[in-house]
């Protein structure tokens, strides 16, 4: 009697703990379905694309053409310029405002009255739509009318023919990336910095280090993972940096600010070489790849990791 | 020489942290400073460190005017409570930093180092980063880095609080044998008695910013000034009675048999200890009460509450009237609900003021 009645409470246990895990399966069916849409098929369907030759204004029918876009894309000069633009830019913009975000964040640790306001005002450019970042920093970058000349000319340096001059445009670019985009970094590495333990420094400073001995001994090292991590989501970002760039420039002058993003744009939906444009998108995806997992393996990320895991 | 704290005071906005604290601390002293959290006792450690700035008074180390010094130019070394260790480094590298920054030659670096940990007995594991070690491994190199550059002044900062009992018993021997070996100068800060009784040479009782009381583990033990101190030392602490004195040479207690033959240079303490409402406390340690036949002479009447069989001795909780009482005894065999006779020997009842 008693043996029945256990029994039966058993197989309900069971039905019980089988339902729950169809309740689980049920509740990833929608964020599923969505993936799939959006994400996963466009990419498998892009990847079909790339192997024909499909263009919307050419009528629309899609020949096979095998890998011919990405043997073509291997000759294309333009793309492989944009690209080592990209390069360039991607280096320049992400390691300033990696240097910057430290050193702000070094300074406001000191944590002055008034610094929380500061703190505040300075994440501004981070909010800021970054078309309207571009259409302001074109005006104030115009030579004759913009105040950036103006302001050279009053503390008396050459004024500069900023995004009109094909040796400068790039560097124009890379500079509103940095104004835009430090305040990200700095955030993450402030946090770092305010979250580190408070004993080492303090054993640092009995055991005799100078303040520049303590940053490169110790501050840096223990940085190291938020460093990491910030770098890798800005060269990420940074590498399909589009709309501030296109506003200020259209990749001029003389494509001296042809960034891949703005080179895949024009491919894509200007001449509308869908299939094309998807090849030479894939092949950014694969470089693209291939520089996160030499960063994360240079910088000994999955270390950091594993590291943090075994504390 | 040794450490010479004058009225140090540490404020924090309105808060008054440390309130006035003076000491002297003799050369080779292993001086602990004890008291529960929050009664300055880490802040005082701290401005001796330089890792704090006194709000007033003078703090002086071997002789030198130390009080708003940079920590480096103290010639101290500490350890903390978790450790401090540099995380990113090696044990290697953690116990060479301040010969390092002292540019002691490489050669001489790695033979001090080794030795030091050695003595510490980590010399297995100077490779190991500190998050591969366990608690007492990680105290060690703190004290191996401590200790490697041999200092005037060693400052601890709770430094078994994060150890389990265990360890926290080996490691407290083995501490007091390396510092009173190595002759030096040690302030240690911690919030548990019997780390303080078992490594003092003398005690700093403090509680709201104030030293209560100084002196040597057994003088605060046996003699404490106020019930302050008798409550925080010695567990069970020793049992304490209100009473007061009416009349001269003739003060009485809640239990009175307890009094009645107190000692005279006892008795001369009271006019010392008397509070504003002319009342003061009756001490004795549990220890010192013995269990004897009810209507024994000079005994009072309890009954048992509670037994706690401790294997060695046993806890008897007793009650008498509306008093309640600890009594330690050997081991027994008393029943809770027992009527028994408790006798205070005169010579171990203490006068303490509230």
């Amino acid at each position: 009697m008693t043996d029945s009645i256990s029994t039966a409470k058993v197989g309900g246990d069971k039905a019980q703990r089988a339902g729950e895990r169809r309740a689980g399966l049920l509740l990833l069916t929608p964020a599923f379905v969505l993936m799939n849409v959006v994400g996963f098929f466009p990419m498998v369907y892009s990847l079909y694309i790339s192997l024909t030759d499909y263009n919307p204004s050419h009528g629309g029918i899609a020949r096979f053409v095998g890998l011919g876009n990405y043997a073509k894309a291997f000759f294309d000069l333009q793309y492989w310029h944009a690209l080592g633009l990209t390069f360039v830019f991607v280096t320049l913009s992400v390691t300033s405002s990696l240097i910057l975000a430290v050193l702000l964040s070094l300074l406001f640790n000191m944590r002055y009255p008034g610094f929380f306001l500061l703190r505040t005002i300075i994440l501004i450019p981070m909010l800021i739509t970054p078309i309207a970042v571009g259409i302001v920093w074109r005006v104030m970058m115009m030579p004759d009318l913009g105040v950036l000349n103006y302001i050279l000319t009053v503390i008396g340096l050459q004024p500069q023919l900023w995004t009109s001059s094909s040796s400068t445009a790039l560097l124009s670019i890379v500079l509103v990336d940095i104004w835009q985009w430090t305040p990200f970094m700095f955030l993450i590495v402030f946090a770092g910095i305010s979250s580190l333990p408070k004993s080492p420094f303090e054993a640092a400073a009995i055991d005799g280090a100078g303040a520049i001995r303590v940053f490169f001994s110790i501050t840096l090292p223990l940085l190291r993972p938020v460093i990491v991590i910030a770098t890798l989501l800005r060269i990420v970002d940074a590498f399909r940096t589009y709309d501030a760039a296109f506003i200020m420039t259209r990749g001029g002058p003389d494509f001296a600010t042809d960034l891949v993003s703005v080179y895949l744009q024009r491919v894509n939906f200007r001449v509308f070489d869908l299939g094309y444009g998807s090849a030479l998108s894939w092949i950014t995806l694969v470089i693209l790849t291939v520089i996160i997992l030499i960063f994360t393996k240079l910088s000994g990320f999955t270390r950091i990791i594993s590291e943090k895991e075994g504390r | 020489m040794g450490i010479q704290i004058r009225n140090v005071q540490k404020r924090f906005g309105a808060v008054t942290v440390v309130n006035g604290v003076s000491v002297d601390i003799a050369d080779g002293e292993f001086f602990v400073m004890l008291g529960e959290s929050g009664c300055g006792k880490t802040t005082t450690l701290r401005m001796v460190a330089g890792l704090e700035l006194p709000t007033s008074g003078s703090i002086h180390i071997n002789g030198k005017d130390v009080t708003f010094a940079e920590p480096r130019h103290r010639d101290i070394a500490m350890a903390f409570q978790d450790y401090g260790l540099y995380p990113n480094m090696t044990v290697f590298e953690n116990i060479a930093f301040p010969l390092k920054i002292r540019k002691v030659p490489q050669a001489d670096r790695r033979r001090k180092v080794e030795e030091t940990a050695g003595r510490l007995g980590i010399a297995d594991y100077l490779s190991r980063k500190p998050f591969q070690l366990s608690g007492g491994q990680r105290q060690r190199v703190s004290l191996a880095r401590a200790l490697v550059r041999n200092p005037k002044v060693f400052l601890m900062d709770e430094p078994l609080s994060n150890l389990d009992a265990k360890l926290r018993a080996v490691m407290r021997t083995e501490i007091k044998k390396l510092v009173s070996d190595l002759g030096i100068t040690t302030i240690y800060v911690t919030h548990d008695q019997i780390e303080a009784m078992s490594m003092a040479d003398r005690i700093a009782v403090m509680r709201r910013g104030d030293m209560v009381q100084v002196g040597s583990p057994l003088e605060i033990y046996d003699r404490p000034l106020t019930r302050f101190v008798a409550d925080f030392m010695g567990s069970p602490p020793m049992n304490l009675f209100p009473a007061s004195l009416k009349t001269p040479g003739r003060p009485t207690c809640q239990i009175q048999e307890f009094v009645d033959s107190i000692p005279d240079d006892e008795q001369a303490l009271i006019a010392g200890r008397l509070d504003s409402t002319g009342q003061f406390s009756a001490g004795i340690r549990p220890e010192h009460l013995k269990l004897v036949q009810p209507g024994s002479a000079g005994s009072a009447r309890a009954v048992v509450d509670f037994v706690e069989p401790l294997g060695q001795t046993t806890n008897v909780y007793l009650t008498a009237g509306e008093t309640r009482f600890i009594a330690v005894t050997d081991r027994c065999n008393r029943q809770v609900g027992d009527v028994v006779g408790v006798y205070a020997p005169p010579e171990f009842v203490r006068v303490i003021a509230n």
